[in-house]
Protein backbone atom coordinates (compact mmCIF):
# COMPACT_ATOMS: atom_id res chain seq x y z
CA UNK A 1 0.00 0.00 0.00
CA UNK A 2 1.34 3.81 -0.97
CA UNK A 3 2.24 5.50 1.73
CA UNK A 4 -0.45 8.18 1.07
CA UNK A 5 -3.17 5.57 1.48
CA UNK A 6 -1.82 4.26 4.61
CA UNK A 7 -1.96 8.44 6.03
CA UNK A 8 -5.45 8.67 4.74
CA UNK A 9 -6.36 4.98 5.77
CA UNK A 10 -5.41 5.75 9.44
CA UNK A 11 -7.14 9.21 9.53
CA UNK A 12 -10.21 7.59 8.44
CA UNK A 13 -9.40 4.91 11.56
CA UNK A 14 -9.16 7.15 13.79
CA UNK A 15 -12.35 9.38 12.73
CA UNK A 16 -14.78 6.29 12.97
CA UNK A 17 -13.34 6.27 16.41
CA UNK A 18 -14.57 9.36 17.16
CA UNK A 19 -18.72 8.41 17.05
CA UNK A 20 -17.88 5.74 18.79
CA UNK A 21 -16.26 7.79 22.02
CA UNK A 22 -19.21 10.26 21.54
CA UNK A 23 -21.77 7.36 21.95
CA UNK A 24 -20.09 5.94 25.09
CA UNK A 25 -19.81 9.33 26.54
CA UNK A 26 -23.73 9.73 25.78
CA UNK A 27 -24.61 6.21 27.33
CA UNK A 28 -22.28 6.81 30.60
CA UNK A 29 -24.31 10.23 31.16
CA UNK A 30 -28.12 9.19 30.23
CA UNK A 31 -27.93 5.80 32.03
CA UNK A 32 -25.66 7.17 34.79
CA UNK A 33 -22.82 4.43 34.43
CA UNK A 34 -19.76 6.13 34.45
CA UNK A 35 -17.97 2.89 34.75
CA UNK A 36 -17.51 2.76 30.69
CA UNK A 37 -16.11 6.08 30.66
CA UNK A 38 -12.63 4.11 30.88
CA UNK A 39 -13.14 3.34 27.43
CA UNK A 40 -13.34 6.78 25.94
CA UNK A 41 -9.68 6.73 27.96
CA UNK A 42 -8.57 3.83 25.62
CA UNK A 43 -9.89 4.93 22.52
CA UNK A 44 -8.05 7.94 23.02
CA UNK A 45 -4.99 6.08 23.50
CA UNK A 46 -5.75 4.09 20.43
CA UNK A 47 -5.84 7.61 18.49
CA UNK A 48 -2.88 8.74 19.95
CA UNK A 49 -1.07 5.41 18.29
CA UNK A 50 -2.65 6.18 15.44
CA UNK A 51 -1.53 10.13 15.62
CA UNK A 52 2.27 8.94 15.85
CA UNK A 53 2.28 6.54 13.43
CA UNK A 54 0.58 8.73 10.87
CA UNK A 55 3.29 11.88 11.70
CA UNK A 56 5.92 9.16 11.24
CA UNK A 57 4.63 8.11 7.74
CA UNK A 58 4.32 12.17 6.69
CA UNK A 59 7.95 12.50 7.96
CA UNK A 60 9.22 9.68 6.31
CA UNK A 61 7.75 11.43 2.73
CA UNK A 62 4.05 10.63 2.16
CA UNK A 63 2.36 14.06 0.25
CA UNK A 64 4.44 16.34 -1.49
CA UNK A 65 6.14 18.81 0.60
CA UNK A 66 3.49 21.51 0.05
CA UNK A 67 1.12 19.33 1.43
CA UNK A 68 2.58 18.06 4.61
CA UNK A 69 1.90 20.73 7.26
CA UNK A 70 -1.70 20.36 6.07
CA UNK A 71 -2.22 16.94 6.24
CA UNK A 72 -0.56 16.87 9.64
CA UNK A 73 -2.80 19.33 10.88
CA UNK A 74 -5.75 17.30 9.76
CA UNK A 75 -4.48 14.56 11.93
CA UNK A 76 -4.11 16.52 14.97
CA UNK A 77 -7.42 17.81 14.29
CA UNK A 78 -9.04 14.35 14.22
CA UNK A 79 -6.56 13.50 17.60
CA UNK A 80 -8.10 16.50 19.14
CA UNK A 81 -11.42 15.53 18.52
CA UNK A 82 -10.36 12.31 20.59
CA UNK A 83 -8.67 14.28 23.04
CA UNK A 84 -11.36 16.43 24.07
CA UNK A 85 -14.30 14.01 24.44
CA UNK A 86 -12.10 11.87 26.83
CA UNK A 87 -11.72 15.47 28.65
CA UNK A 88 -15.38 15.59 28.88
CA UNK A 89 -15.49 11.91 30.30
CA UNK A 90 -12.51 13.01 33.25
CA UNK A 91 -15.03 15.95 33.72
CA UNK A 92 -18.19 13.81 33.96
CA UNK A 93 -16.01 11.27 36.21
CA UNK A 94 -15.69 14.54 38.83
CA UNK A 95 -19.61 15.25 39.35
CA UNK A 96 -21.19 13.87 42.20
CA UNK A 97 -24.72 14.72 41.16
CA UNK A 98 -25.95 13.84 37.47
CA UNK A 99 -29.08 14.71 37.97
CA UNK A 100 -28.49 18.46 36.27
CA UNK A 101 -26.94 17.15 33.17
CA UNK A 102 -28.97 14.32 32.79
CA UNK A 103 -32.44 16.31 32.98
CA UNK A 104 -31.29 18.95 30.92
CA UNK A 105 -32.56 18.60 27.43
CA UNK A 106 -29.78 21.09 26.37
CA UNK A 107 -27.24 18.87 27.32
CA UNK A 108 -29.24 15.98 25.94
CA UNK A 109 -29.36 17.44 23.00
CA UNK A 110 -25.49 18.36 22.84
CA UNK A 111 -24.50 14.72 23.45
CA UNK A 112 -26.52 14.28 20.36
CA UNK A 113 -25.39 16.93 18.05
CA UNK A 114 -21.27 15.22 19.13
CA UNK A 115 -22.05 11.61 18.10
CA UNK A 116 -24.33 13.17 14.78
CA UNK A 117 -21.20 15.40 13.66
CA UNK A 118 -18.69 12.31 14.46
CA UNK A 119 -20.95 9.53 12.11
CA UNK A 120 -21.32 12.48 9.33
CA UNK A 121 -17.20 12.76 9.34
CA UNK A 122 -16.37 9.71 9.65
CA UNK A 123 -18.88 7.98 7.21
CA UNK A 124 -18.26 10.27 4.77
CA UNK A 125 -14.14 10.99 4.95
CA UNK A 126 -13.18 8.94 1.70
CA UNK A 127 -16.34 10.20 -0.14
CA UNK A 128 -15.32 13.99 0.45
CA UNK A 129 -11.40 13.59 -1.56
CA UNK A 130 -13.85 11.96 -4.69
CA UNK A 131 -16.86 14.55 -4.54
CA UNK A 132 -15.77 18.38 -3.54
CA UNK A 133 -19.95 19.11 -3.36
CA UNK A 134 -20.38 16.62 -1.00
CA UNK A 135 -17.90 18.26 1.11
CA UNK A 136 -19.31 21.45 0.87
CA UNK A 137 -22.97 20.29 1.85
CA UNK A 138 -21.24 18.52 5.02
CA UNK A 139 -19.42 21.97 6.04
CA UNK A 140 -22.60 23.49 6.01
CA UNK A 141 -24.37 20.99 7.96
CA UNK A 142 -21.27 20.94 10.46
CA UNK A 143 -21.43 25.24 10.56
CA UNK A 144 -25.42 24.48 11.69
CA UNK A 145 -24.58 22.20 14.16
CA UNK A 146 -21.99 23.82 15.65
CA UNK A 147 -23.74 27.09 15.93
CA UNK A 148 -27.40 24.95 17.50
CA UNK A 149 -24.78 23.53 20.08
CA UNK A 150 -22.83 26.84 20.51
CA UNK A 151 -26.95 28.13 22.04
CA UNK A 152 -27.35 24.64 23.31
CA UNK A 153 -24.40 25.67 25.71
CA UNK A 154 -25.51 29.20 26.43
CA UNK A 155 -28.84 28.01 27.11
CA UNK A 156 -27.42 24.96 29.74
CA UNK A 157 -24.90 27.69 31.33
CA UNK A 158 -28.12 30.09 32.03
CA UNK A 159 -30.09 27.20 33.38
CA UNK A 160 -26.87 26.13 35.43
CA UNK A 161 -26.78 29.54 36.97
CA UNK A 162 -29.85 29.65 38.74
CA UNK A 163 -29.38 26.29 40.19
CA UNK A 164 -28.33 25.89 43.83
CA UNK A 165 -25.38 23.07 43.77
CA UNK A 166 -22.19 22.46 45.82
CA UNK A 167 -19.07 24.65 44.22
CA UNK A 168 -16.86 21.70 42.86
CA UNK A 169 -20.27 20.18 41.46
CA UNK A 170 -20.91 23.57 39.92
CA UNK A 171 -17.63 23.41 38.29
CA UNK A 172 -17.25 20.38 37.09
CA UNK A 173 -20.47 20.57 35.25
CA UNK A 174 -19.28 23.91 34.04
CA UNK A 175 -16.29 22.76 32.59
CA UNK A 176 -18.38 19.37 31.77
CA UNK A 177 -20.74 21.48 29.03
CA UNK A 178 -17.85 23.64 27.99
CA UNK A 179 -16.26 20.69 26.94
CA UNK A 180 -18.62 18.66 25.44
CA UNK A 181 -19.71 21.91 23.66
CA UNK A 182 -15.72 22.34 22.44
CA UNK A 183 -15.96 19.06 20.60
CA UNK A 184 -18.06 20.58 17.82
CA UNK A 185 -15.91 23.56 17.54
CA UNK A 186 -12.97 20.80 16.95
CA UNK A 187 -14.94 18.85 14.32
CA UNK A 188 -15.63 22.33 12.62
CA UNK A 189 -11.75 22.88 13.03
CA UNK A 190 -11.20 19.36 11.40
CA UNK A 191 -13.83 20.30 8.63
CA UNK A 192 -12.13 23.39 7.58
CA UNK A 193 -8.56 21.60 7.28
CA UNK A 194 -10.27 19.02 5.76
CA UNK A 195 -11.27 21.74 3.25
CA UNK A 196 -8.37 23.29 2.54
CA UNK A 197 -6.80 19.93 2.32
CA UNK A 198 -9.28 19.21 -1.17
CA UNK A 199 -8.73 22.27 -2.41
CA UNK A 200 -5.01 21.85 -2.66
CA UNK A 201 -5.21 18.69 -4.19
CA UNK B 1 -36.09 11.41 8.48
CA UNK B 2 -38.80 11.46 10.95
CA UNK B 3 -39.55 14.92 12.64
CA UNK B 4 -38.74 14.00 15.86
CA UNK B 5 -35.30 13.18 14.78
CA UNK B 6 -34.71 16.63 13.87
CA UNK B 7 -36.70 18.86 16.07
CA UNK B 8 -35.83 21.29 17.66
CA UNK B 9 -36.94 20.07 21.62
CA UNK B 10 -36.42 23.83 23.43
CA UNK B 11 -39.70 25.02 23.95
CA UNK B 12 -40.24 27.45 25.80
CA UNK B 13 -43.72 28.75 27.42
CA UNK B 14 -45.08 31.83 28.31
CA UNK B 15 -48.65 32.79 30.29
CA UNK B 16 -50.90 34.61 28.26
CA UNK B 17 -50.90 37.67 30.23
CA UNK B 18 -47.29 38.36 30.73
CA UNK B 19 -45.75 41.92 28.39
CA UNK B 20 -43.99 41.04 24.90
CA UNK B 21 -41.17 42.76 26.17
CA UNK B 22 -40.77 39.43 28.83
CA UNK B 23 -41.30 37.23 25.82
CA UNK B 24 -38.25 39.34 23.71
CA UNK B 25 -36.31 39.07 26.98
CA UNK B 26 -36.82 35.47 26.68
CA UNK B 27 -35.79 34.71 23.06
CA UNK B 28 -33.07 36.82 23.50
CA UNK B 29 -31.58 35.32 26.76
CA UNK B 30 -32.57 31.35 25.58
CA UNK B 31 -31.54 32.07 21.97
CA UNK B 32 -34.72 30.97 20.66
CA UNK B 33 -36.67 32.00 17.76
CA UNK B 34 -40.06 31.29 19.13
CA UNK B 35 -42.35 30.92 22.38
CA UNK B 36 -45.33 29.59 22.91
CA UNK B 37 -48.41 30.88 24.77
CA UNK B 38 -50.55 29.49 27.23
CA UNK B 39 -53.93 30.10 26.30
CA UNK B 40 -56.63 30.62 28.88
CA UNK B 41 -58.80 27.98 27.10
CA UNK B 42 -56.84 25.72 26.87
CA UNK B 43 -55.13 25.64 23.82
CA UNK B 44 -51.85 27.23 22.82
CA UNK B 45 -50.88 30.23 20.54
CA UNK B 46 -47.29 30.85 19.39
CA UNK B 47 -45.14 33.59 19.20
CA UNK B 48 -42.02 34.28 16.73
CA UNK B 49 -39.81 37.22 16.15
CA UNK B 50 -41.53 38.20 13.33
CA UNK B 51 -44.68 38.64 14.78
CA UNK B 52 -43.34 41.05 17.46
CA UNK B 53 -41.84 43.10 14.74
CA UNK B 54 -45.02 43.32 12.69
CA UNK B 55 -47.62 42.92 15.43
CA UNK B 56 -46.22 45.39 18.37
CA UNK B 57 -42.84 47.32 16.94
CA UNK B 58 -44.15 47.98 13.84
CA UNK B 59 -47.61 49.48 15.35
CA UNK B 60 -45.57 52.05 17.55
CA UNK B 61 -46.78 49.72 20.70
CA UNK B 62 -45.30 49.51 23.78
CA UNK B 63 -43.81 46.08 24.32
CA UNK B 64 -43.97 46.53 28.30
CA UNK B 65 -47.84 47.34 27.33
CA UNK B 66 -48.95 44.57 24.73
CA UNK B 67 -49.61 41.17 26.07
CA UNK B 68 -48.46 37.91 24.60
CA UNK B 69 -51.93 36.33 23.69
CA UNK B 70 -52.52 39.92 21.74
CA UNK B 71 -49.68 39.00 19.66
CA UNK B 72 -49.92 35.86 19.35
CA UNK B 73 -50.80 33.68 16.50
CA UNK B 74 -53.75 30.86 17.14
CA UNK B 75 -53.97 27.55 16.37
CA UNK B 76 -50.62 25.91 16.85
CA UNK B 77 -49.86 23.62 13.97
CA UNK B 78 -48.53 20.64 15.30
CA UNK B 79 -48.29 16.79 14.16
CA UNK B 80 -47.19 13.67 15.88
CA UNK B 81 -43.57 12.71 16.74
CA UNK B 82 -43.38 10.17 14.43
CA UNK B 83 -44.43 12.79 10.62
CA UNK B 84 -42.25 12.67 8.26
CA UNK B 85 -40.32 15.60 7.14
CA UNK B 86 -42.03 15.39 3.45
CA UNK B 87 -45.31 15.21 5.69
CA UNK B 88 -43.82 18.30 7.92
CA UNK B 89 -42.83 20.25 4.63
CA UNK B 90 -46.51 20.11 2.90
CA UNK B 91 -47.88 21.06 6.13
CA UNK B 92 -45.81 24.75 6.52
CA UNK B 93 -46.53 24.85 2.57
CA UNK B 94 -50.31 24.21 3.06
CA UNK B 95 -50.90 26.49 6.43
CA UNK B 96 -48.07 29.02 5.44
CA UNK B 97 -46.31 28.56 8.35
CA UNK B 98 -42.43 28.77 9.04
CA UNK B 99 -43.02 26.90 12.58
CA UNK B 100 -44.67 23.28 12.68
CA UNK B 101 -44.65 22.13 16.42
CA UNK B 102 -44.04 18.54 17.65
CA UNK B 103 -46.62 16.10 19.88
CA UNK B 104 -46.77 13.18 21.47
CA UNK B 105 -49.92 12.81 22.25
CA UNK B 106 -51.03 16.36 23.91
CA UNK B 107 -47.74 17.23 25.28
CA UNK B 108 -45.57 19.36 22.84
CA UNK B 109 -41.98 18.09 22.99
CA UNK B 110 -40.60 20.21 20.12
CA UNK B 111 -40.53 22.18 17.35
CA UNK B 112 -39.65 22.36 13.72
CA UNK B 113 -38.81 25.61 11.69
CA UNK B 114 -37.17 26.16 8.17
CA UNK B 115 -33.80 25.89 9.44
CA UNK B 116 -34.62 22.59 10.76
CA UNK B 117 -36.29 21.31 8.00
CA UNK B 118 -32.91 22.05 5.65
CA UNK B 119 -30.96 20.73 8.42
CA UNK B 120 -32.82 17.33 8.00
CA UNK B 121 -32.54 16.89 4.85
CA UNK B 122 -28.81 17.50 4.59
CA UNK B 123 -28.01 15.65 7.20
CA UNK B 124 -30.49 12.90 5.77
CA UNK B 125 -28.31 12.71 2.56
CA UNK B 126 -24.97 12.62 4.68
CA UNK B 127 -25.81 9.18 7.12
Amino acid sequence: MKAEERVIGNIEAMLKLSPIACEILQKAVMEKDRSILEEISRIERDGDDLRRETARIIYKGAFIPYLRSNILRLVEDVDDILNTVDKAGKYCRKINDLDFIRSSIEVGRLLEINVLLCKIMSKNFIEFFKDPEKLKEAAIVVRMLEKEADNMKHSALESLRSRDIEFWDGLFTFNFIESIEEISDVVEDTMDTLQVIVLSL
Amino acid sequence: MRVEEVMNSRVEFVEPDVPVLEVIEKIVNKRIRVVVVKLKDGSYGVITIRDIVYRCLAKDANPENIKAHEIASKPLIAVEKGASLKEVIALMERSKVSNVFVKEGEKIIGYVSLIEVIGGYLIGRLL
